[in-house]
Parts: structure tokens; sequence; C-alpha cells
């Protein structure tokens, strides 16, 4: 209650929702392990005890020099594990935020403008959700280089339509709202009226669907290294995995070459899911009346 | 056993400024049957009251005191019989009509959910009982209004859909937020009898600016910066006040020549003891400055003022 | 002078062409600088829809909007916007005219950026619009949904006396507030009328009000207008009957 907080400060707190947290255990989870995973992926040359490409004695077991034992090139699993981190965690953000941006400018503009604004906009996206996007992503990571960048960029490129989708509903609803009127009434321009006003009404879709959207990218970056598409020079989990498929280590039950990258997949993806989780949101006039 | 019985209720909100008491130490008795109208400047806290009535502040503020109903005290129920309560035992008419209906649901579909929910009656039933309530708001067409959206409504067409919403389930308690606001003569007199006419079956807190309206209830309480100042009966308060701020409220309507009361209510974390409304008072004396309570000056007519 | 010629909005309430509200049909009339014209109707007859295309937020569906003897009709937004400060509005319902995310102070401060008031003007500025409507300044800082139905009512007031506008239309403006802040507000806006020769078109419900306060009452019904005189004649000799069942409710 005695907070000595400066005014603006408090309200930035109060708008992210963090005073919030305490009534959202799972949020605060999500946040927890995710800020955990990200000093891990900054840190990772002094945390890691050996350098992932160095070779020894190859498919040894878990022992306190090699904590998740070695691959079949005898470099350190654990190691590998945290440099993995940067490059899953990079792609998933970067591939994230490309889908974002487009994702809410479509919907923005479309819902906004509505006409043949929206029509053409919509359209577009309606294609690209008809296409059957991890096929697509194959082939044309097939195609080209196997770069992280290349990865990035298809995953952003072919990601944004459900968010232009929910973006678009949400910005439907908001332009009907007598503010937005009363603020044209002042003279202000729609461009100022999209940034102040729409935007600060959709943020709470936006910070959900981005966390969602780099769960996602990570996932399809899984997938398409798991095939074999990955950049070889930046080992990701996905590759990890694919390695340990590819040589021998599903087949000789290496459980600690597949298992960790597996995990570390599933607990980053939950922990994403898990910052959008809302709180009990009571609505407040059903209960009202 | 009355039906309402309010004790000692405080709601404090926590601002930038710090603490800050909207209402403090409220007492009030609502017997069965009884109708009281709640009056008094903007900002002194009659919609607090309101809500804190039926326990929907829990989360943004900090409430002191009970409000025991049927001799159930509200603020020990369990959630489930919350919501059994609110709707069915007492029901509010928000004071914002647009902020309170889903733009994007037809007005007739909330209706029905909101009887349904309430257990009154169901599938056809709930929603023939939703165009009789209409009807009796004073739509000519309820079908049409039925099927409506709540953006393609007048400012009045919405109002008097939420008074239809919030009747509807016939509660026994009717906490009524400022119900005739926006509302022409004709819709507004309409409302008055129907709302009257309800008040056989069920008692009515009707908080309003019109104190002509007022004038319907059996009692009626004058609230200043968070305090009731002056209650009692209707007729008696508003042509014998006894408080100067309900006698200012009085000549200030434009029938009585559109008087302000001179200054202006101000809003202060700590409240300083003593009469809230000595700064503004023209019979102000030293006494002023030492606290009050509320004292029967006659039969049910309390007021809080050293020389009432 | 703000005129209106043959104004009319008709809305399409249903995909079927054939659903179709007649919400105004055919208003004209003439606001000049300085007068207070009432309008008084019953509840639905169109009013605040009449309101809108006064000050264009609404394209009418066919008439005339003058502004200053130019014909703003079909001016396009971009081009208008530069009259907006001029002709000003208040909605009938306040609390959902600011943006819920926005302090009552970030809302009134838009205001003041249009204006491109200088930065170390605002405080002073803000207490004197403020204290003129009799608004706390110490609610400033909440959101709109921290503060009670009248205290928003005020702090759009003064939103949109920062603009001193020439044309003001009020829809409902003292809905929400007590007799006596009413009666301060109706006050300073006959102030504003008289002294700074401002306009404004007084939509109310509230006939005494609107008898104490108008040089000229229109009465509308069902999207037109039915009667139209200064505000002793409309009262003391209604010649509609409509008109004489709502004086006689009262
Ligand atoms: N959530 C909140 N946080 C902080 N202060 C609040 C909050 N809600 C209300 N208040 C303050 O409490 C006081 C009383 O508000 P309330 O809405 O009860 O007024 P009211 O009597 O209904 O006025 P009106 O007639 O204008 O509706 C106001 O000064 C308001 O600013
Ligand atoms: N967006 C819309 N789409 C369809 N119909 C509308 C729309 N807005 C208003 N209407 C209709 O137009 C008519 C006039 O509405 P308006 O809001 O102008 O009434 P009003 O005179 O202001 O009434 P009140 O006094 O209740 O505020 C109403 O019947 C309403 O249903
Ligand atoms: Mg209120
Ligand atoms: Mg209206």
């Amino acid at each position: 209650m005695e907070l000595s907080l400066p005014g603006n400060l408090f309200r930035l707190l109060n708008d992210t929702g963090i005073k919030s947290l305490d009534q959202n255990p799972l949020r605060s989870l999500g946040i927890i392990i995710l800020t955990a995973l990200v000093l891990v992926a900054v840190f990772a040359p002094y945390l890691a005890p050996h350098d992932p490409k160095q070779t020894s004695i190859p498919y040894q077991s878990p022992s306190s020099e090699h904590l998740l034992g070695t691959n079949d090139l005898g470099q350190d699993v654990f190691s590998e594990l945290i440099y993995g981190a940067r490059v899953s965690l990079t792609i998933g953000f970067l591939s994230g935020i490309i889908s974002i941006v487009i994702g809410v400018t479509v919907g923005i503009f479309a819902g906004y403008f509505r006409g043949w604004a929206e029509e053409l906009l919509m359209g577009t996206t309606d294609v690209f959700l008809l296409i059957p996007s991890l096929p697509l992503m194959i082939i044309l990571a097939a195609y080209l280089n196997p770069s992280m960048w290349n990865i990035i960029v298809v995953v952003g490129l072919l990601c944004w339509c459900s968010t232009a989708r929910l973006v678009h509903s949400r910005v439907l609803q908001v332009r009907e709202m007598q503010f937005i009127e009363s603020t044209r009434a002042l003279g202000y321009s729609d461009l100022y009226i999209i940034i102040r006003h729409v935007l600060v009404n959709t943020k709470d879709i936006i910070y959900a669907k981005f966390s969602l959207a780099v769960a996602s990218a990570m996932l399809s970056e899984a997938s398409l290294s798991f095939l074999g598409l990955g950049d070889p020079l930046n080992i990701s989990w996905g590759e990890m995995i694919h390695f340990a498929f590819s040589r021998g280590g599903f087949a000789n039950d290496m459980w600690w070459w597949y298992l960790p990258p597996g995990l570390m997949i599933c607990v980053t993806l939950l922990a994403f899911i898990m910052l959008t989780i809302e709180g009990r949101k009571d609505s407040k006039i059903l209960e009202l009346i | 056993m009355s039906l309402l019985k309010i004790r000692g209720l405080s709601v404090t909100f926590d601002t930038l400024q710090g603490p800050f008491k909207a209402i403090e130490d409220i007492d009030l008795d609502v017997e069965e049957l009884d109708t009281l109208a709640i009056v008094g400047e903007s900002g002194c806290g009659k919609s607090v009251l309101g809500h804190a009535t039926m326990r929907l502040l829990d989360d943004i503020a900090v409430v002191r005191g009970s409000v025991i109903y049927r001799g159930r005290e509200v603020y020990a129920m369990s959630r489930k019989e919350l919501l059994e309560m609110r709707g069915k035992a007492i029901s509010l008419v928000p004071q914002s009509p647009s902020a309170s209906f889903n733009p994007v649901i037809r007005i007739g579909k909330q209706i029905t959910e909101l009887i349904e929910k309430a257990g009154v009656a169901h599938g056809m039933e709930a929603e023939q009982r939703a165009l009789t309530y209409l009807e009796y708001v004073g739509f000519s067409d309820p079908h049409a209004i039925f099927g409506s959206y709540p953006h393609r409504m007048s400012g009045g067409m919405c109002e008097r859909a939420l008074i239809a919403m919030s009747t509807s389930t016939e509660p026994d308690l009717i906490i009524a937020d400022e119900p005739t606001k926006g509302l022409d003569a004709l819709s507004r007199k309409n409302i008055l009898d129907m709302l009257h006419r309800m008040t056989a079956e069920s008692s009515l807190i009707m908080i309003t600016h019109d104190l002509k309206a007022a004038a319907m209830c059996k009692r009626i309480a004058v609230m200043y910066s968070g305090e009731i100042i002056e209650i009692g009966p209707t007729r008696v308060v508003l042509e014998h006040p006894v408080h100067h701020y309900t006698r200012g409220l009085i000549d200030a309507q434009p029938s009585r020549g559109m008087r302000p009361i001179p200054g202006r209510h101000t809003i202060c974390s700590h409240k300083s003891e003593g009469c809230r409304f000595r700064d503004r008072c023209d019979r102000v004396r030293t006494e002023c400055g030492r606290h009050t309570l509320l004292r029967e000056i006659e039969e049910g007519h309390m007021v809080r003022c050293h020389y009432a | 002078m703000l005129e209106l010629t043959d104004v009319s909005k008709i809305f399409q309430t249903s995909f079927l062409r054939r659903d179709r509200k007649v919400a105004v049909d055919c208003v004209s009339f003439r606001l000049k600088e300085g007068e207070i014209l009432g309008l008084v109707g019953e509840s639905g007859c169109g009013k605040s829809t009449l309101g809108r295309l006064a000050v264009k937020l609404m394209q009418p569906s066919g008439g005339h909007i003058f502004l200053d003897e130019k014909d703003v009709t079909d001016l396009p937004e971009r081009q208008f916007r530069e009259y907006r400060q001029r002709i000003q509005i208040v909605f009938q319902h306040p609390e959902s005219a600011l943006n819920p995310h926005f302090t009552l102070m970030d809302s009134i401060l838009e205001a003041f950026y249009r204006l491109g008031t200088p930065k170390s003007d605002y405080q002073t500025m803000l207490e004197r619009l403020a204290n003129e409507v009799n608004l706390p300044l110490d609610i400033v800082d909440r959101y709109p949904n921290q503060v009670s139905g009248g205290e928003i009512q005020r702090a759009v007031l003064t939103r949109v006396f920062a603009f001193k506008p020439r044309y003001l239309v009020l829809d409902e403006p003292t809905s929400m507030l007590d007799v006596s802040v009413q009666a301060h507000i109706l006050q300073l806006l006959k102030k504003k009328a008289r002294e700074d020769r401002m306009g404004m078109l007084f939509i109310s419900h509230d006939l005494e009000v609107v008898r104490a306060m108008c040089d000229r009452v229109m009465v509308m019904k069902e999207g037109r207008i039915i009667e139209e005189g200064t505000a002793d004649k409309i009262f003391t000799d209604p010649s509609t009957p409509y008109l004489h069942k709502l004086i006689a409710n009262v």
C-alpha cells in the first residue's frame, strides 16, 4: 500500500500486470522459468563446463565430468544443451517478432480502415492460413541455404496469420467505442488514434499472441531441424534430437543424448504458454446485476 | 428482522496520493418493502455504497464493517452463495448503461441469460419474461429491441433496457443507480411508475440526483463526502431540511432558482475531524471542528450537525 | 454561424437492404454565436444523432452543413480537421468517451497537445480549467473506472473547454451531476455563451433546465423538428399536443 514509487513507474508496473502476479502463480512461474532460460543463454560461455565443439571419448554415459554424457563425436551434451538455448531462443524470439509485427500491422489496418483495405488484407490472410505451413516451410528451407537467418525469416513470414485475425476482430470492437470518436472530434489523425488509442486497447492480446508466436516458432524450428533442415553451424535443441536420432542415440537407448533437448523444448513452450494464462477474470458486469 | 442491515461500512481505496476513504462508517437499515432514496453531491460515495453492499469491491478496495442481508453476513458468504444472492436477491442497476451491456450480444439474449442464471425461468418462458419487462419499461415494440444490439440504441433506450434487465428477476431488493438519467419526461414517469409498482413486492434503494424522483420513496438519506449527514422521512427532509448541505441542495434545483452551493468539496486523503461541510457552511461555529454523530431530532429523522 | 439545411441520416439496420431506420429526417436549423439552442424530445428520437451530424462525426445521408458560411458537408476528414477546434461535442455517456487505459490527466492533456500549448503552461492551464468546472485536481491521475460518474463528466467538459470552441454540442452535459454542481456548470455555460460568444446546441431532457438556459428551443419527434420557438413561447404556449403532454408530465 505505501508505495513510494514515482507515479509513472507505478503506472507502468500496473499496466504490465506485474502487480497482479501474486494472484496468478502460473504466470509468475512462467516468468521465472523464462528469465532463467534467457540468463543461461546469455551467459552460456561462463556456464558451460566444456566447449561444445571440443571432442573426446564418444558415447560416455553421465558422470561428474560430463553431466549428461557425450555424443557420437564425444562432445559434452550438457554444454551443447546450454549453447543450444541460445540458438533456439534467438530463432524463437526473432521469428516471433517478425510474425507479430506483420500480424498486428495487417490486423489493425484492416480492422480500422475497413473497406477495400480490409477485403484485400484479410483476403491475403485467409490465403496464407489455407497454405499448409509446415510442408511449405520444409520446401522453402530445403531450397534455401540451411542457415539460422533463413529459418527465422521463413518461420516468421508464415506464422502471422492467426495474429492478424485476432487483432482484426478486436480492432473491429475497439473502433466502435466512443473514445475513438471523441478523439477524432479533437481533430486527431487516424494514425495518431491507431498508435495511441487502438494499440493500448489491443495490447493484452498482442502480449499473449507474442508469447504464443515465440512458442510456435520454436516448435516449427525444432520440426525443421529434426528433419535435418537446420543450420549445422548453430546447433539448436531440435538439431540435437535430429543427430541423436540419425546417429543411433535412440536405437542404442542413450537417453542422456535425446531426452534433455526434448525436455527443454517442452519446458520452454510450457513457460511461454503459462505467460499467457489469465488470472480468474470475472466479468464484473454479469455479476453486477 | 430487517432486510438489509449495514453497520459501520467503510471503503478505502488505494490511490497514488495514499489511502482514500470513499465512504466511512455508514449505518443503514432497510426494512422489507421499504423504499429509500440516496442523494448527495457528485463524488460523495453513493455508487461506492451501492457496490459495497453487493460486495463488488473486494479486490480493489479495503472494505470494513458488515452488511447483513436477511440475517446473513454478506462479507462472510462463499463465492457460490454470493453469486446466488446477486441478481436474484439483490440486483443493481449500474450507473453507466453503455458500459454494462456487451455491445456485440443482442439485448434479448443478455436479459434471457440473466433470467436463466438466476433460475427464475427457463427457455421460452425466460424469453417471454424478458419481452414482458421490455414492455414494462416503455418499449412499444419489445420484439425489435429484443433482437437489437446495444451499440445501435440511443442512450435512453440503453438505460431502459438495463432497468428491464435488472428488474426482470424480481429481486427482493433493487439498488438503482440513477435510473432516470437521460430519460425524457414521459419515459421517466413511466420508469418511476414501474419502480413504484415493483415496490409492492420488493424493497428499493434509489440513488438519484433528481429530488423530485426521490420524493416517491418513503425515506431519504443525504450523503456528503462519504458520510450520511441527514436521513429521515422524505416529506420531512425535503420540506424541512435541517442540515445546511441539504438546504443548499434543495435550493440549487432549477425550479428554486439554481443557486449552487458556494465553494467546492475538497477531496483530501486524510479527512480532518469535525463536520466535513464546515468550509462551505454559512453558519459555521467553533463547535463544528469536533466530530459529531447522527443524532435523532425527531421520530426517524437523524442529522449530523451540532446545531440541529 | 453553424447552419444545417435539410440534413438526414438513414441507418442500415440489417444487411437486407430493406431494413432502414431514418434517425434524422430533413432537419434544418441555424445556431448563431453566443446563442443557446435547446433540443428536446423523447428517448430515441434522434437528438444524439443530430448532434453527431452537426460536428461531422457522421456523414449525413442528405443535406448540407455550413460552418461560418462555408459548406463543409463533403469536405474530406483531412481538411475538416482544422475546423474541429472550432466545433466541439460533449457526448451523452461520458464514461465511455474516455480511453479506459488513460488517466483523466492524459485525456485532458490530449487536448493541450493538439492546441500546441507550451509544456510549461500545462499546470496553470489545467488548474484554471479544472477550477472552472469544479473538478477536484486530486483525482486527475486516476483512471476513468476509478472516479464517479459526475467526475468523469466534468473531466470531459474540462477537455472540451480547453479548445475554447466557438460552437459546442452538449448532449446531456449534466445528467450525472447533483443539482448543486449542475447549477454551477449551467451558470458557467451561460457565462461562456454571453462572454465568449460560444454557440451551443443544448440537448437535455430536463425541461426546467432547458427553459432556464435556452434562448430558443426545438422539439424533435421521430427524427423531425415539430416545433421551434423562443423558450418562453414553447413552454407557455405549446402548439402541438405532444409537447403539451411532455410539459404536463414534468
Ligand atoms: N476504484 C477507485 N479508486 C479510487 N477512488 C475511487 C474508486 N472508485 C471511486 N472512487 C472515488 O470515490 C468517490 C466516490 O465515488 P462514487 O462513484 O461513489 O461517487 P457518486 O456519489 O456515485 O458520484 P456520482 O453522483 O458522480 O456518480 C469519488 O471521489 C471517486 O473518485
Ligand atoms: N449505429 C446505429 N445503427 C442503427 N440505428 C441507430 C444507430 N444509432 C442510433 N440508431 C437509432 O437511431 C435512433 C435515434 O438515436 P439517438 O441516439 O439519436 O436518440 P436520442 O434522441 O439521442 O435518444 P436518447 O434521448 O435516448 O439519448 C434510435 O432509434 C436508434 O435506435
Ligand atoms: Mg455514482
Ligand atoms: Mg441521446
